[in-house]
C-alpha cells in the first residue's frame, strides 16, 4: 500500500482520488455501479450516498466531486440503465424477428437491466424536482437519444411505418413499468396464499400482465 | 367531566362506516397534497379531528388505512368508467372516458405507484387479498360492461382494462411536467418533456390496444 509514512502521515486522505481523466472515468463508473447495487439491494428502493460511498470505501465528499447531490447521481444512473436497456434490446433486434420475438426480446431487455423499472418510477418526481436544470436537460436528452436509435432499428426490424416505432416503444415501456408496479410475487410466500388466488395473482404477474397487453397492441399496430 | 373522551366515538354501524369514510376522506385530502407531505396518521387525526387511537380502531396501521384508500379510489374508477359507457361508442371516445374517469381523481394512480414496494409489504396478507379480490371484482363488472358496448369478445374487457390501467400508470411515471419548470427550461428541452404528456403517451398507445381487442378502426 502506498502510504507516505515519510511525511508523518499514516494515511493521506486523497491517496484515493482519481487524478487523470481516465481515472475520473473509471471512478464514476465506480460510483454508478455501487449505487445501483445498493439500489437493488434497499428493501425500500431507497438509499442514501454514505451507503455508497461506505460500498466502495471512499468518504462521502470523493461521491460529492462527482455528483452535486443524491438527485444528480440518480439522474445519471436513471441515464445509464436507460442506455444499457435499450443497447440490450438493440442487440436482440433482427430484422424479420416475430412480433412475440420483439415482445420477448423487450421484456428480456428488462430483466437484464432491472433498475431500470425502480429508477423510472422515481425519476420524475425524486429527481426532476430537485434537479438544477442544468442536469435535467442532459439527461432528457441522454435517454432520448439512445430511445430514438432503438426506435429506428424497431421499425427496420419489424416492417413497420415510420412513427410506428415510436408509439410502440413507448407503450411498451409503459406497459411493463404499469405491470410491475402491482407485481407483488416477490414479496409474498406462496405457501401462504390459496390456490385460486395464487392464479389470480400470476395473471397480474408483470410478465404475464406485459405480455397480455403487448399482444394486444401489435395487433392493433398491424390492423 | 364536563366531555367524555368518547363522546365522539361511533357507536352503531352506520355511525362506523360514517366515520370511516371521513378518515379515508382525509387521508385522500394528504395523499393528494403537496408531494412532499409525508403522510403520517398524525396529521390524518388532525384532518379529521380525532386522537390518532381512533383512527387505529379503523386500521391497524397507515399502510392499512392506504390499502383501504386505495380499494375504494380504484371502485369510484370503475363506478366513473362504467356510467361513462355507451353502447355503440368508438374505441376513442372510450379512450377518452377512460383517462377522464382516471384523472379526474389521481388518488388511485399515485396509490398505485406506492403499492407493492411499501404498501403490500406492510398490511396483512388477509387484507391484500380481501383488497385485490374486490379490485378484481369491480373490474370484472366494469370488463364485462365494455365488453358489450365495445363489441369485444368475452375476456377481452378484462385483457383491456388491464392493459389500459398499466399503459396509463406507465405513461403518468414518465411525465416530468407536473415537478419541473417548464418556463425555466430551453425550448428544446420544454417541447421535448412535453412529448412525454400523459394524456398524449396513453392516448396513442391506447388506440391500438383498442384496435387490437376489437379488429375495428379507432374512429
Amino acid at each position: 500500500m502506498g502510504y507516505n509514512l515519510k511525511e508523518g502521515m499514516v494515511i493521506r486522505e486523497d491517496f484515493l482520488r482519481a487524478r487523470s481523466e481516465p481515472e475520473r472515468a473509471a471512478r464514476r463508473a465506480e460510483i454508478l455501479d455501487a449505487a445501483e447495487k445498493v439500489l437493488r439491494e434497499s428493501p425500500d428502493d431507497r438509499f442514501s450516498i454514505s451507503d455508497v460511498a461506505n460500498r466502495i470505501g471512499v468518504s462521502k465528499s470523493t461521491i460529492f466531486l462527482y455528483f452535486r447531490n443524491k438527485e444528480e447521481l440518480l439522474a445519471a444512473m436513471y441515464t445509464q440503465v436507460g442506455e444499457a436497456f435499450f443497447q440490450r434490446l438493440r442487440s436482440r433486434l433482427r430484422r424479420g424477428m416475430t412480433d412475440m420475438e420483439f415482445c420477448e426480446a423487450f421484456i428480456d431487455s428488462s430483466a437484464e437491466c432491472p433498475s431500470l423499472v425502480t429508477m423510472r418510477a422515481m425519476i420524475s418526481n425524486t429527481i426532476s424536482g430537485s434537479l438544477s436544470q442544468s442536469f435535467v436537460a442532459p439527461t432528457f436528452e441522454a435517454i432520448y437519444r439512445t430511445r430514438t436509435a432503438a426506435v429506428a432499428e424497431a421499425e427496420d426490424a419489424l416492417g413497420l411505418e415510420p412513427g410506428q416505432g415510436r408509439v410502440l416503444i413507448k407503450a411498451f415501456m409503459n406497459l411493463m413499468c404499469g405491470a410491475a408496479q402491482v407485481s407483488v410475487l416477490r414479496y409474498i410466500h406462496a405457501d401462504n396464499i390459496k390456490p385460486d388466488m395464487m392464479e389470480a395473482m400470476r395473471a397480474a404477474d408483470a410478465r404475464s400482465s406485459f405480455f397480455s397487453g403487448a399482444e394486444l397492441l401489435m395487433k392493433g399496430i398491424r390492423a | 367531566m364536563s366531555i367524555r373522551e368518547d363522546f365522539q366515538r361511533a357507536r352503531t354501524e352506520h355511525e362506523k362506516s360514517a366515520r370511516r369514510e371521513e378518515i379515508l376522506d382525509a387521508a385522500e385530502r394528504l395523499v393528494r397534497g403537496a408531494a412532499n407531505d409525508r403522510f403520517a396518521i398524525s396529521a390524518v387525526a388532525e384532518k379529521v379531528g380525532v386522537s390518532k387511537s381512533t383512527i387505529f380502531l379503523y386500521f391497524a396501521n397507515k399502510e392499512e388505512l392506504l390499502l383501504a384508500l386505495y380499494e375504494r379510489a380504484f371502485q369510484r374508477f370503475f363506478t366513473r368508467l362504467r356510467q361513462s359507457l355507451t353502447e355503440g361508442m368508438s374505441g376513442r371516445a372510450f379512450c377518452e372516458a377512460f383517462i377522464d374517469s382516471a384523472l379526474v381523481n389521481p388518488t388511485m394512480l399515485i396509490l398505485r405507484a406506492q403499492l407493492a414496494h411499501t404498501i403490500e409489504r406492510s398490511v396483512q396478507l388477509d387484507s391484500m387479498i380481501s383488497a385485490k379480490q374486490k379490485i378484481l371484482k369491480g373490474g370484472m363488472a366494469c370488463a364485462e360492461r365494455m365488453e358489450l358496448v365495445l363489441d369485444m369478445k368475452a375476456g377481452y374487457g378484462l385483457r383491456v382494462l388491464m392493459a389500459l390501467i398499466n399503459l396509463l400508470s406507465g405513461a403518468v411515471q414518465a411525465d416530468a411536467q407536473p415537478y419541473v419548470d417548464m418556463d425555466a427550461l430551453p425550448d428544446d428541452v420544454a417541447n421535448l418533456i412535453r412529448t412525454a404528456e400523459t394524456r398524449k403517451v396513453f392516448l396513442s398507445g391506447a388506440e391500438f390496444v383498442i384496435t387490437g381487442a376489437t379488429g375495428r378502426a379507432f374512429g
